[in-house]
């Protein structure tokens, strides 16, 4: 029995590990990130590049391991990185430690994306998200700690990728990790037992974090209804997010189509509105630019139309 | 498969005691009886180290086989959960070790497992976390130092009874607070399974000056006693799963 304060376990550059039971020998290359259930590594084996988790607390690794064994199943499109390897390694000669072995994903951060990338890259990042949210819903499980830094754009395939299945919890049990700001609990939105509503509902905040006019992390702030009314750059996917807030939506699939709906409305609109500019311009994603700074004048004047009607 | 019930003390508190019985004693005590006593150290917002009087913090917890973590106000909510989960999961791997042992031979502790036999144990543990009953007294130390430090542990045992509702087995929590006007402790809230209480308990804490933590440890662990809709205390034993559970694995 283990009564750890911090279950991190320090590893150096170039320090070797080697399984004891699959005898597969990595080589650390540096520190990715260190959570409050163990820290995670970049490591080498062979040529390859992979993601290294080790924790003091043998129990989180067989936990992650049981949900990434489960995510496997599903065919086609990944949800989460892919396990490589599951293994104990004996360190510095004296403690042993369980570890695993995963896909190393190349990518960046959703926050960092979106304030390089602009806006736009909500739309076609959310249709990725929410058809993975959707099968792993239908596997009947609940990501849980859904947040911008969970989810990555993988640099190569430009595609978003879930990482850190530490709250990954079955549906209709209790949430086992998730983040303050994006937990529907916190904001008094419902409660915290695994359904789909609860990944739409931090699905909705990451969103609205993605507003440069929010700040989520300020404490004191109870009412993310008036917050989002703040988030002025996202406008047009208000109605989407408080749907999503009030829990309105059952299924991934159903904000995805309203998601899709509100781009291809957007889309319609500025074609009208602006026929010279879509001749010159040929943008490489299917996703035409549609709440970058440039149009958001558009943006509010549909809005006035809307409202008026 | 039956699963049994997990009893706990989660003691809030800002510094050490300062009167009457030692509390590790009386911990490691109740400990003895198959409860674990959890204990959150709060600094204050300006304390830039421990200070020294919260490693008692550390050696209750050791003492009661419970977890410990010392943090500022703003993040006891976070830990309060951890805390509960922590020694609830510890609490039903000690079990299911004892099982282990008794399935593969002496020698046999979880890491000496292969990789797979440990997931299959996990998601057994996982399973009995999940719907075991589950019994927390929660103890607020209301001395001085602590008055402005409430505000925070109210939205953190708002927010923990939040958690307790979503889990699928049963639970009871109590409140007290020590010290209190003429007496060591004084119960706010009885044993309840209603989220709703809390709200109204809250207002009713007063700080004191000192702050007895052994003798309050040792007078609000006899409540587990009352708490209701349970089959008979029994002080003799110390199963904290029904062992029932044993045969059926
Ligand atoms: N397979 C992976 N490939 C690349 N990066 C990863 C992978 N898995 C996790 N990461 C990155 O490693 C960092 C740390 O991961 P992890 O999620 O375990 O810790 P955390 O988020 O800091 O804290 P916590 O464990 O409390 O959630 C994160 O920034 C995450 O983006």
């Amino acid at each position: 029995m283990t009564s750890s304060i911090h279950p991190t376990v320090r590893l150096t550059k170039h320090q070797r590990l080697k399984g004891i039971w699959n005898k597969r020998t990595y080589s650390i290359v540096k520190l990715l990130g260190e959570g409050a259930r163990g820290s995670i590594y970049l490591a080498t084996v062979g040529q390859k590049q992979v993601a290294l988790k080790i924790s003091q607390d043998s129990s989180v690794i067989a936990a992650e391991v049981n949900v990434l064994k489960a995510l496997k199943k599903v065919q086609g499109m990944p949800l989460g990185p892919l396990l490589l390897d599951v293994d104990d390694a004996t360190i510095n000669h004296s403690q042993k430690h369980a570890f695993y072995v995963m896909e190393f994903i190349d990518g960046v951060p959703l926050g960092d994306w979106i304030q390089s990338h602009g806006l736009s890259w909500l739309f076609p990042i959310s249709s990725q998200l929410l058809t993975q949210l959707k099968q792993l819903h239908e596997l009947g499980y609940i990501f849980g700690d859904l947040k911008p830094d969970n989810i990555l754009i993988d640099k190569q395939t430009k595609r978003a990728r879930l990482v850190d299945v530490g709250g990954v919890t079955q549906r209709g049990r209790a949430i086992r990790e998730y983040t303050t700001w994006f937990d529907r609990g916190y904001w008094k939105m419902g409660d915290r037992r695994a359904e789909p509503q609860y990944d739409l509902f931090a699905y909705a905040v990451c969103m609205l974090s993605m507003d440069p006019h929010i700040k989520i992390h300020k404490p004191g702030q109870k009412d993310i209804i008036k917050l989002t009314q703040q988030a002025t750059n996202l406008k047009p996917l208000h109605s989407v997010i408080y749907k999503a807030l009030k829990g309105q939506y059952l299924s991934a699939h159903d904000m995805k189509k309203d998601i899709e709906q509100v781009n291809s409305r957007q889309a319609r609109v500025q074609k009208q509105r602006s026929p010279k500019k879509r001749k010159n311009k040929r943008t490489p994603s299917p996703w035409p630019e549609v709440i970058g700074i440039s149009s958001i004048l558009s943006i509010h004047l549909v809005l006035f139309y809307f409202f008026i009607m | 498969m039956k699963a049994g019930t997990i009893r706990q003390i989660l003691l809030i508190t800002d510094g050490c005691s300062n009167q009457g019985e030692d509390p590790i004693q009386v911990s490691e005590m109740i400990s003895q009886k198959g409860i674990a006593v959890n204990v959150i150290g709060v600094l204050d917002d300006d304390q830039t180290e421990e200070p020294v009087g919260l490693s008692e913090v550390n050696d209750i917890a050791k003492a009661g086989n419970g977890i410990s973590r010392i943090v500022y106000a703003d993040v006891l909510s976070e830990t309060v959960q951890t805390v509960t989960r922590q020694a609830m999961t510890q609490t039903i791997q000690g079990f299911v070790s004892k099982e282990l042992k008794e399935i593969f031979g002496k020698e046999t502790d979880e890491e000496d497992l292969p990789p797979e036999t440990r997931g299959e144990v996990q998601r057994v543990v996982e399973d009995l976390g999940e719907s075991v009953d589950l019994q927390v007294l929660i103890l607020v130390d209301t001395s001085a130092s602590m008055q402005h430090k409430m505000e925070g542990v109210k939205d953190a045992i708002d927010d923990f009874i939040l958690s307790l509702q979503a889990r699928t087995g049963n639970h009871h929590y109590s409140i007290f607070q020590f010290p209190a006007r003429n007496q060591i402790v004084k119960e706010l809230l009885p044993w309840t399974n209603d989220g709703k209480r809390v709200a109204k308990v809250f207002p009713k804490l007063a700080a004191g000056g000192i702050t007895p933590t052994g003798a309050a440890l040792k007078q609000v662990v006899r409540s587990f006693q009352e708490v209701p809709a349970l089959e008979e205390w029994r002080e003799e034993s110390d199963d904290i799963i029904d062992s029932s559970y044993g045969s059926s694995y």
